[in-house]
């Protein structure tokens, strides 16, 4: 499973269902919020990543980091990746 | 007030009362099967008795026995836990239990063929107002008992026993709960027939055994329509009499209804266990018209709270909680339903419970208002719309979706999403579509919530 490749699919999902225009290439230092995709969105992105690979890290951290740019995104799930449920 | 046994009496007495595992019964046997067992019946005379019938036959007979005898008699199904069965036992005072089926036609000295008494047991025309203790049915939580008399539990039940005769009513509901016990009550009031189903988990059965016994009156809940309609034989019933009660009717179904039975009676009831019986319908729209408060049906009175929930108050009869605190009960007979409605031109439209909501980031959304919504879709069945726990916003909606058969899931994904873009709020929408064969439905019929 490449965990970068379901979140960039997510992340493009989640931005049509929003009626967002999707970025063409997700860089790095693409900051979340000035993406286009609202709390709704990334709670929408949160649970479908959820369902596709089995873990949700924002419940499993101590402490909650919520991720600014899409490459901290991409690291709180590779660091979980480890608890994923299936 | 006429006791149940009266309403026997004066029925056509070789008129069937009940059908149940392929035997008849008719008024005749079953006012035999009373006067032969006027002893055992005596032994309850006054007394606060739980009733825990072992079928549909056992109830019917029991209460007609125990009705205008007994103090008050609890009715209890014989799934209830046996924890629950002594809480209930408890709070109502009811401590005899009732467990046995109705005896039969005995060789005692009472003669069956007597069937007006001979008053050596029991004072025949002397009746108790019996109290008849119902549990609500616990969808919001514990279930509670409700105080009834018969005056009350057939506010609603239309007596005319000639016209009743030619009905003869399908029983889907447990007739130990509220909906079943109306159906009941209104078979056995309204000089009907009776028709237990054997099987009640599997519709194609149900709906072949219906027609089989020419059922033309059928009570159900919007959930037990839908799945009846998924059957091969359902418009081959000869139904004459529909009526939806226990969850919010919505357009969708009572236009597919109206379609598969154009020339029958279509009724969509909004009833609560605490007030007895609330209102009907009949004009096959959902919601109710407006006008309704100004001018309600017989023996009802119906208001709305300033935060849009449902007020009912019975003009007759009575009903109240045991050992409960009376919140919503006391304000001057107005019972607070739970129940949300919203004003639309000139109808009321159910919004669905008051604390069924879905907090999607402290934004309430009602599981029902997106169902009615997602039905409104042709090609959809049935659904049920939940909160999934998520850590952005609290919850996000989720919607089960049954199919109609044949239909291609990724085509009716954004048929169904395109609609709720169209009319629901954006936090409202489901996140989620997930595609289900089928959706549990509880004993009372209705969507089993998550």
């Amino acid at each position: 499973m490449n965990i970068r490749q379901e979140i960039e699919t997510s992340y493009r999902e989640a931005c049509k269902n929003r009626n967002i225009e999707v970025p063409e290439s997700l860089e790095d230092d693409m900051v979340l919020l000035e993406s286009g995709l609202d709390s709704l969105g990334f709670a929408v992105l949160v649970t479908d990543l959820e369902m596709k690979l089995g873990y949700d890290p924002f419940t499993l951290m101590d402490e909650p980091v919520y991720p600014r740019t899409f490459a901290e995104l991409f690291s709180v799930y590779e660091r979980f990746k480890d608890r994923a449920q299936k | 007030m006429m006791r149940l046994r009266q309403h026997i009496e004066v029925a056509g007495q070789t008129s069937e009362l009940l059908f149940e595992s392929n035997k008849s019964l008719d008024r005749k046997d079953a006012l035999d099967r009373l006067a032969s067992n006027r002893a055992v019946v005596a032994e309850y005379q006054n007394k606060s008795v739980t009733l825990i019938p072992r079928s549909t036959t056992d109830l019917l007979l029991w209460l007609i026995a125990l009705d205008g005898t007994a103090q008050s008699i609890l009715i209890l199904s014989d799934s209830t836990p046996i924890e629950q069965i002594d809480s209930f036992k408890k709070k109502s005072g009811c401590r005899t239990t009732v467990h046995k089926p109705f005896p039969p036609v005995s060789d005692s000295l009472d003669s069956p063929s007597d069937s007006k008494g001979t008053g050596k047991h029991i004072h025949n025309d002397i009746y108790v107002d019996t109290t008849w203790i119902i549990p609500t049915s616990g969808t919001t939580g514990t279930p509670k008992l409700v105080s009834h008399n018969l005056e009350s539990l057939t506010r609603s039940v239309k007596m005319d026993k000639v016209f009743g005769s030619q009905l003869r009513w399908g029983l889907l509901y447990d007739p130990t709960r509220f909906a079943g016990l109306q159906t009941l009550l209104q078979s056995i009031c309204g000089g009907s027939a009776l028709i237990q189903p054997e099987n009640l988990s599997d519709p194609d059965t149900i709906v072949k055994s219906f027609i089989q016994n020419q059922c033309n009156a059928l009570s159900a809940t919007p959930s037990m329509w839908r799945r009846l309609l998924m059957t091969k034989d359902f418009s081959d019933m000869p139904l004459e009499f529909l009526s939806l009660g226990g969850e919010i009717a919505d357009q969708q179904l009572l236009t597919m209804l109206s379609r598969r039975f154009p020339d029958s009676r279509i009724t969509h009831i909004y009833a609560s266990t605490e007030a007895g019986v609330g209102f009907a319908v009949k004009d096959r729209k959902a919601g109710f018209p407006a006008s309704y408060l100004a001018t309600p049906p017989p023996n009802v009175r119906i208001g709305v709270s300033s935060e849009g929930q449902l007020l009912v108050k019975s003009e007759k009869g009575k009903a109240h909680y045991i050992a409960e605190p009376d919140d919503n009960m006391a304000n001057d007979g107005w019972i607070d339903t739970g129940d949300l409605v919203e004003l639309v031109g000139d109808r009321y439209y159910f919004l669905g419970r008051r604390n069924g909501a879905i907090n999607v980031g402290g934004r309430k959304v009602q599981p029902t208002e997106v169902e009615q919504c997602i039905l409104e879709t042709e090609k959809v069945v049935m659904t049920r719309v939940y909160g999934k726990k998520n850590p952005i916003l609290g919850e996000l909606v989720v919607a089960d979706i049954v199919a109609s058969p044949g239909e291609e899931e990724s085509e009716l994904k954004s048929i169904i999403q395109s609609r709720c873009n169209e009319l629901l709020a954006d936090y409202k929408r489901p996140a989620f579509l997930k595609f289900v064969k089928s959706i549990e439905i509880t004993p009372t019929g209705k969507i089993a919530r998550i």
